[in-house]
């Protein structure tokens, strides 16, 4: 995982932003890395693929609203309920099938906000 | 838009009180994980040592530290600067940290080892010195992007080397960084605490970037050289052993040539530790005055960068 460093630093420094964007599959452009420099107010979180899930920390999420994208649909599920369990408002999941994603999936969790 | 609001949470606070939560976890959370795997193909993470030999024993992974240990004068900043390059040319972003060389010195070293000839074979002629920026030009290229070099000579505090390893992970995309060597980031030989400390702090920081680092770092004075070392023979702290991920043994076979058994090496890698792989092990190798190549046998062929750039 990566690109929440920042995050955590602004949470412990007083602020939550308005959305997290968590992405499971590879993002060429790098905005993990280059959100903080680009749009405080929507950080993107990567989870790399061979992350495991069940080691991650995501306390830094507890009660923000998180956008959960990627293709592997039983790991966006299972990242989506751990979102939930580690306190995040409200979790939107959305898949995306096929090999031009127009198909999609989505699914939210029990907004608590 | 500026849609950050003041937290309504403590959050300094909240992952106090969260910590031992977080961390104790019952094994079934792991376990389903283990399920997915089953099945899947093995994928072989991280890159190999240049040697064809060691590539299906022995990798560089992402989030380590592998300690390159070795004699004084055994070749241990040679054979890593090979491994750098080997990196390099694999497509890998390196930055080299030597406070014993300068980097354009480095660099000759570099270029001499993936040209296969030292600059002083080159005459002064217009046609030699032509041929020589042309083979520096192509180097070049490769470099470009690909390799650094922090230039710092003497020693630097611990402090400082851990905050360009910081700058060269996150700023630079940094995926091998070469400390050259471990003596030159702490106080004294005896300052044991000080070594913890930085090798912690080094392991701590490949694991929050991904990056691996390559440290550095001398062997306690043998009673000969002959001796091949181990690992109980890396000076300093005990725990430096304990703390990196991998620890290589580079020793140099110092017995005149025609004293040596035949098939016997110029020099030897031993892998004494490596926490995610089975292999420990120690392969031969052989010296290549003109390129100072170490090769895989015994008047073998020069290491292909070209093949390893494809």
């Amino acid at each position: 995982m990566r690109g929440h460093e920042f995050l955590i630093g602004l949470r412990r420094k007083g602020w939550k932003p308005a959305m997290v964007f968590i992405d499971t599959q590879p993002d060429p452009a790098r905005s993990w890395r280059l959100w903080p420099q680009v749009d405080l107010d929507f950080p993107q979180v990567e989870v790399l693929p061979d992350d495991a899930l069940s080691s991650l920390d995501l306390r830094f999420l507890v009660g923000l609203r998180v956008l959960i994208t990627g293709r592997d649909q039983r790991r966006v599920e299972r990242l989506k309920d751990m979102c939930f369990d580690a306190g995040a408002a409200c979790v939107v999941a959305t898949v995306f099938h096929g090999e031009d994603s127009a198909a999609i999936t989505t699914s939210s969790s029990k907004d608590k906000s | 838009m500026n849609l950050l609001k003041p937290d309504d949470i403590d959050f300094s606070a909240y992952e106090r009180e969260t910590e031992a939560k977080a961390r104790v976890r019952p094994a079934g959370a792991y376990i389903e994980e283990a399920i997915d795997q089953l099945g899947k193909p093995t994928v072989i993470k991280g890159q190999s040592l240049p040697w064809r030999k060691t590539r299906d024993v022995f990798r560089f992974r992402p989030g380590e530290v592998t300690l390159w240990a070795g004699v004084n004068g055994h070749g241990k900043s040679l054979m890593s600067g090979l491994t750098a390059l080997d990196l390099m040319f694999g497509g890998q972003k390196v930055c080299i940290a030597s406070f014993e060389m300068k980097p354009h010195s480095t660099l000759r070293r570099m270029l001499r080892q993936w040209s296969g000839y030292s600059q002083e074979e080159f005459s002064s002629d217009p046609s030699s010195v032509k041929a020589m920026r042309d083979l520096y030009e192509q180097f070049a290229g490769q470099a470009d992007k690909r390799l650094w070099f922090y230039d710092q000579q003497g020693t630097v505090g611990a402090v400082q080397m851990a905050a360009v390893a910081r700058y060269c992970a996150k700023e630079l995309g940094i995926q091998h960084l070469f400390i050259d060597s471990l003596m030159k980031c702490v106080k004294a030989e005896d300052d044991y605490n000080g070594q913890k400390a930085f090798v912690d702090e080094l392991c701590a920081i490949a694991i929050d970037y991904g990056m691996h680092i390559h440290l550095v770092h001398h062997i306690r004075k043998l009673e000969n050289e002959a001796k091949i070392p181990g690992k109980n023979d890396i000076k300093g702290s005990g725990s430096i052993a304990d703390q990196v991920d991998n620890a290589l043994i580079v020793w140099r076979n110092k017995a005149e040539v025609n004293a040596r058994k035949p098939g016997d090496p110029d020099a030897t890698l031993t892998c004494c530790k490596q926490r995610n792989g089975e292999w420990e092990g120690f392969i031969n190798l052989w010296f290549d005055r003109a390129s100072q190549q170490f090769l895989e046998t015994e008047g073998g062929a020069l290491i292909d960068f070209a093949e390893r750039a494809a």
